[in-house]
This record gives C-alpha cells, structure tokens and sequence, in this order.
C-alpha cells in the first residue's frame, strides 16, 4: 500500500475512533452504545487480505484502548484478530464487496462485531476481569449487531477509498489453507 | 510468492497478538507503570481531536434532545432554579461551618479532612466504555491532576483517576471491577479491601475474619495503611450486609457505595498521590 493510503487508512481509523468515543458514547440504549471500532479491521481484511486487515485492527484497538479504562491491549488484540480472520476469509472465499448481495456485507459487520464483543468479553474475563461476566449481553449484542448493520456500508465506502490502490494486490491469494 | 505473502501475514498477526497479549499483561492490577505512560501518550495525542468533535456534536445532540423533551426540560429548570436559591442560602451558613470544621480537623489530626488540596471538575462523559465503569472530566494533568489521585464527592469516595491528559481525566468509580480499596469498618480495627463488582451493584468487603461483629449500616472508611492508594478516613460505603457462609474462611459483606454514582455532575480530585 502506498504512502498516501497508508496516511488516508490512519485518518479514517482515527475518524471511527473519535466517533466512537465521543458521538457513539452519548447514544445510549438500555444503558449500552453502540461498537463500531470492529468494522474498520474487518473492512480492511476484507479489502486488502488479512495482513493489512490485522494491522488496522491492531492500529484501531490500541488507539481505542487509549481512551478507555478498560484492559490497554484487550481492544488490539481483538481487532487484530477480526481484521486477520476478515481477510482470510476473504482471500480464501474471493470475496468482493463490489461483486456480492447488498446485504452481505452489513451481515459481515453484524457477525464481526458481536463476535468482536462476546470475544472481548470473554478474553477480559479471561484475564481476570470477573466484572466483564456481569455485563448485560442481551443489551448490548443487540445494540452493536444494529449500528453494525447500519453502518458496516459507510465504513466499508471508508476503508475502501483509504485503501484503494491495495486492493487488486490482495487478489494474488495467499494460498493460506490450513486455518 | 503466494507462500512467502502467506508466511508474511501469519508472521505479522503472530507478532501483533504477541504485542497486545503482553501489553494486557502489563497493563493489569495497576495504574501506573509503562502502559499508563503508553496511555497518556496516545490520550494526549487523540484527546484534542475527541475534543473538538466533542465541542462541535454536544450542542446538536443537546438541541434535538432538548427540542424532544421540552417541557421536561422546562419543569426541569425551575426546580433547579429553586434548588440554586436554596443552596445560596446554605452556602452562607456552610462557610461557618466549614471553617469550624477545618479548625477541628487540624486539632484532631483527622488524615485528609480539611486539609489536602483538591480540585473541582464537572463531569463531561459517563462510562466510555460498555465493560467499565467511569467517567470523564473537565480538568487534566494541566490543572494538576495525575494518574493515581483519589477522587471524592457526592457524599464519599468517587474512584481514582486512571487516564489524564492536558484538558481531560478519566476517573475509575469504585465499582468498576478493576477498583480494590484498602478499608476499614467504622471505628474498629477491622480491615479489609472492597472491590468493584460492576456498575449500580454493592461493592465486596472481602478478608474480613469469620463471625466478626459488623452491624448493617456501619459505614467503611479508607484504612490510609502504608502503600494504600488512597489517604485515610474517604468514606467509602456503608454496610448492607455481612454474613459468614458455612465453612468459610471470611465474611459475606456488601457495601452499598457512600457516594451518589449516578449523580455526579462535580466531583473533588484530591492532590494526593501515595507516598513512594
């Protein structure tokens, strides 16, 4: 990816990252808000193959995890992870964005995020965070599954305008087949 | 080339996961450390732009929300009207009272009452994340505030600041599940830690003997013992309930948190840090 993709990738994450914290925060739902930082790595891996869908989950996650007082790592490690398995996907299925359904990819995002989310909590949990099983899940997946649905088109726009050049150098597949 | 790309990306997922994983590691049981600093710098870096975005979206959402909810918005600020009048009377009567107070502390030696310097700041932000409790508030390291320094108010202690950056500070409530508290009950040498449990649920008095005599409604202070996070005597909570379960090796306690969570509009953050 070039110079200047790179720059435009850093600035959208960076834009998803200030939605997230300070408009996305405020938009309250039982008490939960939506999650949307999983769409960039999974747009990205989706895009680009599963390097760079890795990377940008890892950029998008720790610069989350900046602003939170949440487990500083947690949210890069679960990006990295979306973002990585979003481009394997994609590489091994020759998934395009351009080329499927209209719902394909707002159902993508819908799976990445909630699985992003109950993954989340159950690595915290994991790492000792006992408060994360106190959560109310059945709040909170419904409210990230439908601002994932909403806005999974959006983000995908984004990331693929930021990306541009790089995604014709993902359809040299990997030739990954043992995942 | 198909391989070598293969082996790339796998090589670069292996090491990002690698780099995360030990960052979680670091960052867990404390506030400080290399991940604070990681943290103050990126917060400092991304802060300014949350900010302005903040600024620019706040009056729109408070526009439509107030267009929504007009009248309750209006019987709203009459009973804040009344509220400020009531309390411009007490304040009078409070600033008596409050130097008597700061006379007897300073008599009695009473730890942090009356006399460690503390900073006012309005909350701007509630619970940033879904798997936290916290808030955001309007002053920063700029105005003196550090990572580590107790936060009070609304009747007891709020949290402790966990994130700062020059304008804004992200303070972790006592019921985050991350929060652990050295405590004392009452006027007794009974001392325990609380932990967090998770927001709008009692706090756990953990390591308190078995069968120990500890009446509901007995209120928990900060035990202030060397190396403890917090200066002694915040109030923290008052008891809920205390039991011993059958065989245990320590009381059942609930603590209900002294200070009003859900109505922290301004809270004090003491310019205390533990002694090094």
């Amino acid at each position: 990816m070039s110079g200047v993709g790179s720059l435009r990738l850093a600035l959208v994450v960076l834009l998803g990252v200030v939605v997230q914290v300070s408009i996305l925060t405020n938009l309250r739902i039982a008490g939960m808000h939506p999650e949307i930082i999983w769409l960039f790595p999974l747009c990205a891996g989706l895009i680009a193959g599963s390097e760079l869908g890795s990377i940008t989950g890892f950029g998008a996650g720790l610069a989350l995890d900046c602003l939170q007082p949440t487990p500083f790592g947690l949210t890069a490690l679960v990006a990295t992870v979306v973002g990585f398995f979003a481009g394997l996907l994609a590489e091994r299925s020759g998934f395009t964005g351009d080329s499927s359904a209209w719902w394909v990819t707002p159902g993508l995002g819908v799976v990445a995020s909630v699985s992003g989310t109950l993954v989340y909590g159950l690595l915290g949990f994991v790492f000792g965070e006992d408060q994360f099983t106190a959560i109310n899940y059945l709040a909170l997946v419904p409210v990230v599954a439908v601002a994932a649905g909403l806005l999974a088109i959006p983000v995908w726009f984004l990331v693929n305008w930021a990306i541009g050049d790089a995604t014709s150098s993902r359809r040299v597949t990997t030739g990954v087949t043992s995942w | 080339m198909a391989s070598r790309r293969a082996r790339r990306s796998i090589t670069t997922f292996a090491i990002l996961v690698l780099v995360s994983v030990t960052l979680v590691a670091l960052s867990l049981g404390t506030s400080t450390g290399i991940t604070s600093g990681l943290r103050s710098i990126g917060s400092t870096i991304l802060s300014p732009v949350v900010d302005v975005v903040d600024t620019v979206t706040k009056p729109i959402g408070n526009f439509f929300s107030g267009a929504l909810n007009y009248g309750s918005v209006s019987s709203e600020n009459a009973k804040l009207r009344a509220i400020v009048s009531r309390q411009d009377q007490q304040l009078l009567t409070d600033k008596y009272e409050r130097k008597q107070l700061a006379q007897i502390s300073a008599l009695q030696n009473l730890g942090f009452v009356g006399s460690t310097p503390m900073i006012t700041a309005q909350t701007i932000n509630l619970d940033i994340s879904n798997f936290a409790s916290s808030i955001q508030i309007n002053k920063g390291s700029g105005s003196g505030i550090a990572v580590g320094m107790p936060v009070v108010g609304s009747g007891g202690l709020v949290g402790q600041v966990v994130i700062v950056n020059h304008s804004t500070a992200t303070i972790r409530l006592v019921t985050d599940g991350q929060s652990k508290v050295g405590a004392v009950i009452g006027t007794t040498n009974m001392m325990g830690v609380i932990s967090g449990v998770a927001a709008n649920k009692a706090l756990s008095l953990n390591y308190i003997a078995p069968n120990s005599k500890v009446p509901r409604g007995t209120v928990v202070y900060t035990n202030g013992l060397q190396g403890s996070l917090y200066p002694a005597g915040i109030p923290i909570g008052r008891v809920a309930q205390a039991s011993t379960p059958v065989n245990g090796t320590q009381m059942d306690i609930d603590v209900t948190p002294a200070a009003n969570l859900n109505e922290l509009g301004f809270v004090d953050v003491l310019l205390w840090e533990p002694p090094a």
